[in-house]
């Protein structure tokens, strides 16, 4: 009994003084940050900007005029992480980022090289490593202090976006973690979406993806060459397409899904592979309003989707090989199917080289409510 | 002074003892893997794994036959009668004094990731204590609390843990786990080595094996537990390997838990899915600290029969708590474990091997227990 009595007791006063309370945070004493924007500025400095959500401005009484829902700090820095200490200087609440949605970087700053600016996000496990980075070519600042028309918070309309799959078209998500992975091991090259902020609209717009070699960008690739990249890739689940067909006039597709296949054929006397893409879909809309298809209808119309899909992707890889970016993945596939001749290999002068065989196939799934 | 009923007198059917040894080695085991066998084979760094759990069986196979050949007996008893009363007591003090450490790092592991990821601005001792002394009270609860305690979480646990899996499956580059082999044969071996340690926690069974009834059952709840610890890593490294590539997951203190970590699911069910994750994984360890716990004092109490293995729990535990808020850090907590593991074999499977031998060369064999 007596020793019983003693085990309460430890636990009680285990309980009472053991509770976490270090760590609790009342909600009003955080500022939440959802959005993280760096901008490249003069002497190598970088100039950072969090945008917070204003929690009390969610209790709104009726008919008074909703303010903007957020606020931005901004400050300059010399790392990613060096900002966010200047930035709670700022701020009477604690920073808290566990939230954190976008990280915006803008053209200037990933011309110089990203890898010091992004460690901090997969360093510390309270950073999501979720959140996904985007690339802006005007400023960062500018993206996360304007207002939007149809949604409040830009950080959380970005992150809203790019977590749908079925958005997945002409942009291509990035996740903080996948970038900082392909940065810091390869050979894949990571690539950013583009995004810019329409003053009339009041409203983001994807603009294509921004190309990189390793951490630093070297170029863009447009909205029709992002789609082929994501073809390419096999990351889409709802791409759309608008390809002329003999007879039927530019006939447009959606619901596009593909299926990709890679192939190393030959690695000397010249690196050769072979890409084989499946793609599938349904017309969505033909301005002859064609109906009654034949076989030979069926054919035509996969036969022209099929030449301009290769038409188009061949372009595409092209324009990657002249930049020297893997962003597609073919020397991964090199790398783990022919692990000898990776080794003797000098990827980056082997790549722009590289006789690449784009083959596809076009299955047309359905053609509407018409037989 | 030893009372009756402070000396454990019970048995313990298949599967309790199988719910016990997987819980407590996954928990053990998940926290490393696979980080050290990535280490040495790289991106097929599974056959490691494969290798280890053979290993892992032999070495319980021989923890059998010595059961057999003294019926009754824990090893640290098999230790006096093969050894000698004193030779057996260093050896077993020896052998406890390893467990011992090795508890403490799994319990700073655990405090260390929970300030990591959740509490950092608790203190460490908090946390070490808080964990500690929940572990204990079950330890002193006995062995059938720990295994029925034990029984009953599995079953979720493993459910939970298979699900997450699943959904981490989903972010799995199948290249970064290719090419297949690696080159030098060498480094399978080696690499079987090291993942030896994710298996160590069954090599306790040897201090709780009298408990088991009927004894004949051992083999097949033996060869049961290693299948299904081989399955949950073998799926646990070739998830980290899948998602992170060999080379980026090496950067990670606790690459399992950033596998889990990076799971696909919309911001809703994200942090639902890191709570049940982390819920998991806290359990098992609570299990495995209750169970290693339990085992020591066991042992101990066997070695000084003054006391009982009740009175040892609690004796033991400020020493733990102690041992465990030695290290600074992750990074010197990390080298400990990494001592740990790299010996740990020894302690745990050579060390009844090599009383095996000798009681086999010199013949010896224990009275058969009523």
């Amino acid at each position: 009994m007596k020793q019983k009595r003693l085990v309460f007791a430890v636990l009680l006063i285990t309980i009472t003084i053991c509770p976490g309370c270090w760590d609790s945070q009342e909600i009003e004493r955080r500022a939440i940050v959802v959005g993280y924007g760096m901008d490249a500025a003069p002497q190598n400095k970088v100039k950072v900007t969090a945008q917070l959500i204003k929690i009390e401005s969610s209790q709104l009484n009726i008919g008074e005029k909703p303010e903007k829902p957020f606020v931005t700090l901004t400050g300059m820095a010399r790392t990613g992480f060096n900002g966010f200490v200047g930035l709670e200087n700022e701020t009477i609440g604690n920073l808290f980022f566990g939230q954190l949605k976008v990280v915006i970087v803008n053209n200037a700053i990933a011309k110089r090289g990203l890898k010091q600016y992004v460690d901090f996000l997969e360093r510390h496990p309270f950073l999501p490593s979720q959140g996904y980075l985007v690339l802006t070519e005007g400023t960062a600042q500018e993206m996360l202090s304007e207002a939007l028309a149809a949604k409040f918070i830009p950080g959380v309309a970005i992150a809203d976006f790019l977590d749908n799959p079925r958005n997945i078209d002409q942009v291509i998500p990035m996740k903080n973690w996948r970038f900082i992975r392909k940065i810091l091991v390869g050979p894949t090259d990571p690539f950013l979406p583009i995004i810019s902020f329409s003053k009339e609209e009041r409203a983001f717009q994807f603009k294509g993806i921004g190309v990189f070699r390793r951490d630093r960008l070297v170029g863009r690739l447009s909205k029709d060459e992002s789609r082929m990249t994501a073809l390419l890739m096999s990351k889409v689940s709802n791409a759309y397409l608008l390809i002329p067909v003999p007879g039927m006039g530019e006939v447009s597709f959606k619901g596009v899904t593909a299926q990709s296949k890679m192939k190393v054929l030959k690695t000397k006397p010249q690196l050769e592979l072979e890409i084989t893409v499946k793609v599938s879909g349904h017309v969505h809309d033909i301005p002859s309003q064609a109906a009654r298809f034949k076989n030979k209808d069926i054919r035509q119309i996969q036969h022209a989707v099929q030449n301009a899909l290769t038409k188009q992707m061949r372009k595409t890889i092209r324009h990657l090989q002249n930049l020297n970016s893997d962003i597609i993945g073919f020397g991964e596939k090199v790398r783990a199917t022919r692990p000898e001749s990776w080794k003797k290999m000098k990827w980056d002068e082997e790549y722009p080289k590289a006789n690449i065989h784009v083959t596809v196939s076009f299955n047309l799934e359905d053609t509407g409510v018409y037989r | 002074m030893t009372k009756k009923a402070d000396v454990e007198q019970t048995a313990i059917g298949p599967w309790l003892f199988v719910s016990v040894l997987i819980i407590s080695s996954l928990g053990y085991g998940l926290q490393n893997i696979p980080f050290y066998t990535v280490k040495i084979l790289g991106q097929c760094a599974y056959w490691g794994i494969l290798i280890a759990a053979i290993i892992a069986a032999l070495g319980l196979g021989v923890i059998y036959l010595l059961a057999r050949r003294f019926p009754g007996q824990s090893l640290i008893e098999q230790g006096k009668s093969i050894l000698g009363n004193f030779a057996g007591t260093v050896t077993g003090l020896a052998y406890l004094a390893f467990i011992l450490l090795m508890l403490a790092m799994l319990n700073r592991e655990i405090s260390n990731q929970i300030s990591l990821y959740f509490l950092n601005r608790t203190p460490i001792s908090v946390t070490v204590l808080i964990y500690l002394l929940t572990g204990v009270f079950i330890a002193s609860r006995g062995i059938e609390t720990i295994t029925r305690a034990a029984s009953f979480v599995m079953i979720v646990t493993m459910s939970l843990l298979l699900i997450l899996l699943v959904i981490g499956f989903h972010n799995v580059t199948w290249s970064n786990l290719l090419p297949l082999f690696n080159p030098d044969p060498l480094k399978y071996l080696q690499a079987g080595k090291a993942a030896l340690q994710n298996f160590l926690i069954l090599g306790l069974v040897a201090l709780v094996l009298p408990y088991l009834k009927p004894l004949d059952s051992f083999p097949r709840f033996a060869g049961g537990s290693v299948l299904v610890l081989l399955l949950f890593y073998l799926l646990f490294t070739i998830g980290t390997i899948g998602v992170y590539g060999s080379e980026f997951s090496l950067r990670f203190a606790y690459p399992t838990v950033e596998f889990l970590h990076v799971i696909d699911l919309r911001q809703v069910l994200l942090e639902q899915a890191g709570m049940v994750a982390s819920i998991t994984w806290l359990t098992m360890i609570l299990m495995g600290t209750a169970f290693i716990h339990y085992s020591v004092a066991l042992g101990l109490s066997k070695l000084i029969p003054i006391f009982t293995y009740k009175q040892f729990v609690w004796f033991i535990a400020p020493i733990e708590f102690l041992v465990v808020i030695w290290p600074t850090g992750t990074i010197q907590t990390k080298t400990i474990s990494a001592f740990v593991n790299s010996y740990g074999w020894i302690s745990l499977f050579i060390y009844p091997l090599v009383l095996w031998l000798i009681a086999l060369v010199l013949k010896k064999k224990g009275a058969v227990n009523s």
